[in-house]
């Protein structure tokens, strides 16, 4: 017996997704979402990435934020192409936004950074065709909050310990925090790191450069 | 882990249409994958891992269709199965991806109440 069930197995939003997933394949590109609170220092993060990776690689940034453009001027500074998208008030990055964004970003680089809109809940639920989902995490921001955000932290390929320079005026030590990393985001790198002083930012690099290295190195090869 | 959603969706609705069609037991699930739509390993990986949860699909077999990538010239329509940078036709930039994304369950098969 035979039944014929024809069901297109893609949902609008994860076809646009699919579709960004595909263009990054043909033009060569490894996609990294940036997650984080407001605060953590995703575009710190970026400030001082960039300089170190552009040169070499070619960089291109989506700067998704509700309302202002504050974000694009500081990465727009550094020379980088960068599409600021105003969301509108909404809280998380869609697929067809980048897709949008995507159109006005030239070919030529290997690496692009979306900055996501800053929270930690909503934009986690959104599969945008990014190839690496990374969380900014700052130390300040207390070690509940991976238990808070659960969805963010578990999907994380890396998680960025942002401003370890603040660690010594803080009841917790670096440990403590990678523990509680440990157990919140099992699948993801962490990296210690402090966009400020520059600490920790070229171990984070080479893990893109791996990344990159990784994505292109078998053609058939998909985000996990 | 994308793949593994989209087996679950599958065997969900594999499941569903085997009640309705009062199957006793799944044999054959035949679904269309294009190229760039999911990665074939891990979309078998995750059938061997899940159909045991989805009664009456414990031994039914995956069956994948491929569907080749293949991205078509913007301006003379010349298509290729890689992403060149340039046309061989016309030299143009930016080809448009023509199929490579399907993503579709087709039919099952399986043995009839008697
Ligand atoms: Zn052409």
């Amino acid at each position: 017996m035979k039944v014929i069930l024809a069901k297109d197995l893609l949902a609008a939003s994860d076809r646009v997704a699919a579709a960004n997933r595909a263009l990054f394949r043909q033009r060569g590109v490894l996609a990294l979402n940036i997650m984080g609170s407001p605060g953590a220092g995703k575009t710190a993060l970026l400030e001082a990435t960039l300089p170190r990776l552009h040169p070499r690689y070619g960089c291109a940034v989506v700067e998704g934020d509700i309302a202002t453009t504050r974000d694009g001027e500081r990465i727009s500074a550094l020379g980088v192409p960068v599409v600021q998208l105003n969301t509108g008030g909404a809280c998380h990055l869609d697929a067809s936004m980048v897709a949008r964004a995507l159109e006005d970003l030239p070919g030529a680089g290997r690496l692009l950074f979306v900055e996501n809109v800053g929270n930690l809940v909503c934009p986690a639920e959104f599969d945008i065709g990014t190839d690496r989902t990374v969380v900014v995490f700052s130390v300040t921001e207390g070690p509940d909050k991976p238990e808070k955000y659960p969805l963010a932290f578990q999907k994380a390929h890396a998680v960025i310990l942002n401003k370890v320079d603040l660690l010594p005026h803080l009841d917790l030590t670096l440990e403590e925090f990678q523990k509680v990393l440990e157990q919140c985001a099992p699948g993801a790198t962490v990296f210690p790191v402090s966009a400020r002083t520059g600490e920790g930012v070229d171990a984070w690099c080479q893990w893109i450069e791996a990344q990159l290295a990784a994505q292109y190195a078998d053609p058939r090869q998909r985000e996990e | 882990m994308h793949e593994l959603a989209l087996v679950e969706e599958i065997l969900k609705a594999c499941q569903q249409a085997a009640a309705s069609h009062r199957m006793r037991r799944v044999t054959a699930v035949h679904i269309t994958v294009g190229e760039l739509a999911a990665c074939q390993d891990a979309l078998r990986f995750a059938w061997e891992a899940c159909r045991g949860r989805f009664p009456p699909l414990e031994e039914a077999r995956l069956e994948i269709q491929e569907v080749p990538a293949r991205w078509a010239c913007p301006h003379c329509g010349t298509q290729y199965p890689e992403p060149l940078p340039r046309c061989p036709g016309c030299s143009a930039g930016h080809p448009r991806l023509e199929s490579g994304l399907e993503l579709r369950m087709d039919y099952l098969e399986g043995d009839g109440s008697p």
